[in-house]
């Protein structure tokens, strides 16, 4: 068997650990739910192995919270402070973390939150897999809050996203939620062995003593914690230690001014949430973008995301054989790009498949292309079990009345 | 005209302005704006770099407070009843700094207890005060946790419930430092809370704090009038910096000395009674006495100094994690291949 020549057999949580540890990890805060814990069983099996002690003493942090709300408590705050924080949870502990996802957003906090997505609503099937989170993750917490998400579809993207998420949610300064799931997450597979990373970590807009004396000079002794320089919406950030008397600010959940300051002022309210859209509109450009492949002559688009990926890749390869040729997308991030508007206005026929009841990648996708939203048809299983070829092909065969 | 130079300074040349932070917004005569004042007070007097502290809180009255001192401070105002679990994160994410945290009986008995039962259990390096008034001000007035059994307040009539006592609730948790003031006591609170920011851990100071717009009728146990008469000290306080190490003299039998970790010194003359704060079931009886007398006793109830920080526990780097180079954070090439080839 050539084909399995140098591959190695791996779980996506323990992809996502090793990733974890080596994106440069530093605090790691989590209460065990399946199907997450292993993630985090991976993280210190491999930490130790990746960034040894020295003298005895390590510079990362594995805490056991008491509950999930604790979890993300504590990577608010170490990603406040300045460390890449993460936790690893499911369904339950999503809707426990929504307060603080809330405050992480509107703080603006970097930290990254790994969904092994199991199905719901409620305790549900905890041992089962399901892609039911995408929209409850997307839009966590009160008020309006939209969150970057990251779709791994792969050993490699889950090992890759890793590094992908600290990255983003340094570079935006907010929470980032990858949403892998329970197939993904703690079955084997098969995959090429994972490259050690290129490229330096990004650490997005931090100022510290000598940089931000740098940046007082180049912008008129003028700094403020909320200010959008770049037109980007994304500001600049201080962190404790920070030795620049000016350097120190007070975070909040309350409606804050460009300075950090309590304000109720309606101007300065809205000048923020705007900047806020600003800085979301900014990361459509800058998350994976979606894997694309057209098929000349095709009139069927599919799109799909996640471990429902060589279901798909099966179910195309039995549609040629029925006739029918499909063009691809898979998609790998929220929010959604224009990559993805021109997909789907490209063809006549767009079949979203999920593993959800209600169709919640294809609700996103009608507000993103509501010109195109009537050529979008749901392929959703939700009984609890991995995606079929079968099943994707019976459907869409049954959609065009074949 | 008095100008900033001539004012007078610290031992790190800042001034008590130094220090301040933005104006109050709380009711003129609420007992926490003086344990603002005492915060202030404390740390120029002992001579602390503001840029080395970091004021967290949680959400009501006392948890808008760190915006009324240490405005050269980091700080976080975070979530009602989270600040515990927040401040977690910020001292694995930075072990030099030095937190200061307020929140209130609300934040900390109710919808915080879970939270701050664990700080402790952890025994996260922080000084953690209650600005404890027995009732919710930002809401106008309904009982909180720590209203005693018969509060009487004017909505929400009177409470049934026992109330949870913060120090009591401290002790069980094994928090290696639990004192107990009033806010009307300028000198004790000051002299606590300069001996809670030198203590290594967790240190719990419980302030009885009147509010003065919804609970400070004379019957409450939380007013001034009742703390005023009913407050019983078992100790006085006097905290000494180690750079005044040499001046400590003491008569032994009269005057209980406990030495902290970096050197200063927490001399407690006794009052009337033989108490002895490093013994954890009799800090407990004297509580639970206390309480059954209708007096609240104030002074360092519980100290030990014995219990390791989480940091220590954890075996953490002296580096603050937030601190470490991204070449200590990448894992070498050699690590990496050797863990592939587990696979």
């Amino acid at each position: 068997m050539n084909q399995t020549a140098g591959k190695i057999i791996i779980d996506g949580n323990t992809a996502a650990g090793i990733g974890a540890v080596v994106s440069g990890v530093s605090v790691v805060a989590w209460y065990p739910i399946t199907p997450s814990t292993s993630l985090v069983d991976a993280i210190t099996e491999y930490a130790p192995k990746l960034r040894p002690a020295e003298d005895g003493r390590v510079n990362y942090a594995i805490i056991q919270a008491e509950d999930e709300l604790a979890a993300a408590g504590i990577i608010v705050g170490a990603g406040w402070a300045g460390c890449r924080a993460m936790t690893a949870t499911s369904g339950p502990g999503i809707s426990l973390m929504n307060e603080f996802a809330g405050l992480a957003y509107f703080a603006e906090v970097p930290l990254v939150i790994w969904d092994i997505m199991r199905m719901g609503p409620s305790t549900g099937l905890p041992t089962r897999v399901s892609q039911g989170d995408i929209q409850s993750a997307y839009y966590l917490g009160h008020g309006d809050s939209q969150h970057i998400c990251l779709l791994p579809g792969s050993m490699q993207e889950c090992f890759e996203f890793a590094g992908t998420a600290f990255d983003l949610a340094e570079l935006f300064q907010t929470p980032v939620i990858v949403l892998s799931d329970l197939d993904l997450g703690m079955n084997n597979w098969m995959t090429e062995p994972f490259a050690y990373p290129t490229q330096p970590l990004n650490r997005g807009k931090v100022l510290h003593t000598d940089t931000f004396e740098k940046f007082l000079a180049e912008h008129d002794n003028k700094w403020g914690r909320y200010r959008d320089i770049d037109g980007d919406g994304i500001p600049y950030r201080t962190i404790p230690g920070n030795q620049n008397p000016r350097a120190a600010w007070l975070g909040r959940g309350t409606g804050h001014n460009e300075q950090a300051v309590y304000s109720e002022r309606n101007d300065d309210w809205q000048r923020n949430m705007d900047r806020l859209t600003r800085k979301h509109d900014t990361a459509r450009t800058k998350v994976p973008a979606p894997v694309v492949e057209h098929v000349a002559g095709a009139r069927v688009g599919i799109i799909a995301y996640g471990s429902s990926h060589d279901a798909v890749r099966e179910a195309r390869d039995m549609l040629s054989a029925h006739g029918v040729a499909s063009s691809y997308m898979r998609l790998r991030a929220l929010p959604l790009n224009d990559d993805v508007s021109a997909f789907v206005a490209q063809y006549d026929e767009v079949y979203v498949v999920e593993l959800n009841q209600d169709s919640q990648m294809l609700q996103l996708l009608c507000v993103h292309v509501p010109n195109h939203a009537g050529k979008l048809r749901p392929v959703n299983l939700c009984d609890g079990l991995p995606l079929t070829a079968t099943f994707v092909l019976n459907r869409i065969l049954t959609h065009r009345g074949a | 005209m008095t100008t900033v130079a001539n004012r007078p300074t610290n031992a790190i040349g800042l001034t008590t302005q130094d220090y301040q932070g933005g104006q109050t917004t709380l009711c003129a005569g609420c007992g926490h704006n003086s344990v603002t004042s005492q915060i202030i007070a404390a740390c120029y007097e002992l001579s602390v770099d503001p840029r080395a502290m970091v004021k967290m809180s949680g959400i009501g009255c006392s948890s808008k407070t760190p915006a009324y001192f240490l405005n050269r401070s980091f700080g976080f105002n975070t979530l009602h009843g989270r600040m515990p679990s927040v401040t977690t994160g910020v001292a694995l994410a930075n072990r030099s700094l030095s937190p200061i945290g307020i929140s209130g009986d609300g934040d900390t008995g109710s919808i915080g207890l879970g939270q701050f039962k664990h700080m402790m259990r952890r025994n996260v390096p922080m000084v953690y005060i209650v600005e404890n008034n027995g009732v919710y001000g930002l809401t106008k007035g309904q009982h909180s946790a720590t209203a005693d059994i018969g509060q009487n307040l004017k909505y929400a009539g009177v409470n049934e419930l026992p109330p949870i006592d913060v120090c009591v609730e401290a002790l069980a948790a094994d928090c290696g430092f639990v004192a107990r003031s009033f806010a009307g006591d300028a000198k004790q609170v000051r002299e606590l809370i300069k001996a809670a920011m030198c203590y290594e851990g967790t240190a719990v100071l419980d302030i009885i704090s009147p509010c003065v717009t919804f609970n400070n009728s004379d019957d409450s146990t939380k007013s001034y009038g009742y703390g005023k008469e009913h407050e019983e000290r078992i100790q006085d306080i006097t905290f000494i910096p180690s750079y005044n190490e040499v001046q400590v003299d003491y008569e032994p039998g009269t005057e209980q000395v406990v030495r902290l970790h970096d050197g200063p010194v927490i001399k407690l003359r006794k009052l009337d009674r033989d108490y002895d704060p490093t013994k954890r079931f009799q800090a407990i009886q004297l509580l639970e006495e206390a309480r059954s007398n209708n007096v609240f006793v104030t002074g360092l109830i519980y100290i030990n100094e014995n219990r390791p920080t989480l940091q220590q526990v954890m075996d953490l780097v002296d580096t603050p994690l937030a601190y470490v180079p991204e070449s200590a954070l990448r894992p070498s090439k050699s690590a990496f291949d050797a863990v592939m080839a587990e696979f």
